[in-house]
């Protein structure tokens, strides 16, 4: 069955220090390549909906950011958060601005550090698209 | 938290920030005002005495992010597409030697996904659901179950669960390999415990307290023409 919710497809970008991230926290290409297929849901986002697909996901309060909740994978570490951000000027793209282990405090410098990376996406993202 | 820095990214120590533009001074330069200042914030985070090693880490990545929109080999492009990073991985990893690795592993996902699909398509059809009916018995999308379908979703551990639940069958009529999946979670949390409980340490030391077994050893006769 296709809905008309079906036929619109989001392009999943990565940001080179999310790309570091992960590389950092799963060294095994077999956790990545799970993980790469859990955070590809976004592609079918509807924005705004409680879910993503079957993932849940939720804001970063005082910023336009948002993190993805992926804890039941396949060989995954428990309890990992990918943060995300949609540009307001063009909602055809998602990007991903890093990944992060739920456990570890979410401090006012990370989320500084997410933010620009946002910012540096928002300066660029023009010159992909 | 000291979060002084960040509210005044220009106030980070001038030598340090001088000494950084002695050697990327260019690049620097060559940013817009908004990457600039995205630099300066970051710069703060790394000469914050409170920030962590992971904090400097992620400052310092996302500074050559800045700097340098065109990364040097192996460490990716300035907004690299998911769903082509995962097709290119495959041919063109610069380790020629994890290609195949790579290559089996995606069929693997990709067969596991198909054979999941086909499986879900018949038992909606023996009982005679629909995917929304479905999607509503186990707290699902009929989204999600449309895109499980057409493999463009891979499911959760627990949605297989839910979903298995919903239909009335053992998840592993679902998704043969769950037995398998859960061992690699466990080993993925083993991996991931990088310090022990106080209970397993008081375990360990009393065990290194206990005397050696006494068992009488037997020298073992040597083998011919030794």
């Amino acid at each position: 069955m296709t809905s008309i919710e079906d036929s619109r497809e989001r392009k999943v970008r990565v940001c080179r220090p999310a790309f570091q991230d992960s590389q950092l926290l799963l060294p095994r290409y077999y956790a990545r390549s799970e993980l790469t297929r859990q955070v590809l849901k976004l592609r079918w986002w509807d924005l705004g909906q409680p879910r993503v697909l079957d993932l849940a996901w939720s804001t970063i309060p005082e910023t336009d950011l948002s993190e993805l909740v992926v804890d039941d994978g396949f060989g995954l570490p428990d309890g990992l958060r990918v943060i995300f951000f949609v540009p307001s000027t063009s909602d055809t793209t998602i990007w991903v601005l890093g990944i992060r282990k739920a456990a570890e405090e979410f401090t006012e410098l990370m989320k500084a550090i997410y933010v620009g990376r946002s910012k540096i996406v928002l300066e660029r993202m023009n010159e992909l698209e | 938290m000291n979060t002084q820095n960040l509210e005044n990214p220009n106030d980070i120590s001038i030598e340090a920030f001088s000494l950084f533009l002695n050697t990327s001074s260019q690049l620097y330069m060559e940013c817009s005002d908004e990457v600039q200042a995205v630099v300066h914030e970051m710069f703060a985070v790394l000469t914050n005495a409170d920030a962590s090693p992971e904090e400097k880490r992620r400052a310092s990545t996302t500074i050559a992010h800045a700097l340098h929109p065109i990364a040097t080999e192996g460490h990716g492009s300035f907004g690299m597409d998911l769903a082509q990073i995962e097709k290119e991985t495959a041919t063109k990893h610069p380790d020629e030697s994890k290609r195949p690795v790579i290559v089996k592993r995606l069929e693997q996902m990709d067969s596991q996904e198909s054979s999941f699909a086909e499986r879900l398509r018949n038992l909606l059809e023996k009982r005679n659901i629909t995917q929304q009916e479905l999607g509503d018995r186990a707290d699902c999308t009929q989204s999600a179950i449309s895109k499980m379908l057409s493999r463009n979703c891979r499911p959760q551990k627990k949605t297989i669960i839910k979903l298995a639940a919903a239909l009335k069958v053992e998840p592993t009529e679902l998704w043969p390999d769950l037995e398998v999946a859960g061992i690699l979670d466990s080993v993925a949390r083993f991996q991931q415990e990088q310090e022990l409980t106080p209970e397993q340490a008081d375990a360990i030391e009393e065990a290194s307290k206990r005397p050696p077994a006494k068992t009488k050893g037997r020298r073992l006769p040597s083998r011919k023409g030794k």
